[in-house]
């Protein structure tokens, strides 16, 4: 019986290194995620007013931007992750995220329907980036340490 | 009622080859590196353990490239992780039993 909690417990850990072992993201990958969602947001405000290529361009780019960097982290981390199989610790910070993007689209909401798109546009940048950057630099590390001790 | 060593695999059930369904089922995909590292495992080893499992249909194999810069993707079937997941399951009941030492 020892043997067979031995091996759960390894499959566990091993579970687990996918998720211990991401490479930490680069000083500047939350700016570039708030210039993603921004420019997302902004591609609907050019083609209102009549600039439809340069609307459509700016997404398109920002797409390809962060689909360049996804294909190149998880060639250098060799595992892309499955969130509905984290650990629970990793799932919280998730929820969390997922808690600050609702956020960010109610801030920005309002921000843009009080002072218009100029401010709406800042406040889906600045909004994001925060939000981004607590994912990456302390949600996440957080999540990863208590998992490491509780698997240790 | 079925006893729980009957839910066993016998493919999942080496050691080296349930540590590896654990990190497939954790991910989209992994590459053979990875797993090489992880599970500190020479190259031969994981081969061989690799290859039973996607003998057995429970993992998906996509190499690209050539030469030093080729990689190998392995990636677990729908099959793959129901057996996993039965086979965990099995290893919990086991350790629940009656019987079964705290």
């Amino acid at each position: 019986m020892d043997d067979l909690q031995q091996e759960l417990r390894a499959a566990e850990r091993a579970a687990a290194t996918p998720f211990v072992d991401e490479p930490r993201s680069e000083a500047w990958y939350p700016l570039l995620m708030a210039a993603f969602v921004t420019a997302m947001a902004a591609g609907p405000v050019l083609v209102a007013h009549g600039l439809g290529f340069p609307g459509f361009s700016l997404q398109a780019l920002a797409l390809a931007a962060v689909a360049f960097y996804y294909v190149g982290h998880h060639q250098r981390a060799g595992a892309v992750p499955r969130m509905r199989s984290a650990p629970p610790e990793v799932q919280r910070a998730y929820v969390v995220l997922l808690v600050g993007a609702l956020a960010v689209v109610i801030v920005s909401v309002v921000a843009w329907s009080i002072n218009g798109w100029p401010s709406g546009l800042t406040a889906v940048f600045l909004s994001s980036l925060a939000l981004v950057w607590l994912y990456e630099r302390r949600l996440y590390p957080r999540a990863v340490t208590l998992l490491r001790e509780r698997l240790a | 009622m079925t006893s729980p060593i009957a839910a066993v695999d016998a493919v999942i059930h080496a050691p080296k080859r349930l540590a590896a369904m654990a990190i497939l089922d954790a991910t989209e995909s992994v590459s053979f590196s990875f797993l090489r590292e992880h599970l500190q495992l020479a190259d031969p080893d994981l081969s061989k353990n690799m290859s039973a499992l996607q003998a057995a249909g429970y993992v998906r194999v996509a190499k690209s490239g050539r030469g030093r810069g080729s990689t190998t993707t392995y990636t677990m079937t729908r099959s793959g992780r129901q057996a996993y997941h039965r086979h965990r399951a099995a290893l919990i009941a086991m350790l629940d039993a009656p019987g079964a030492p705290p």
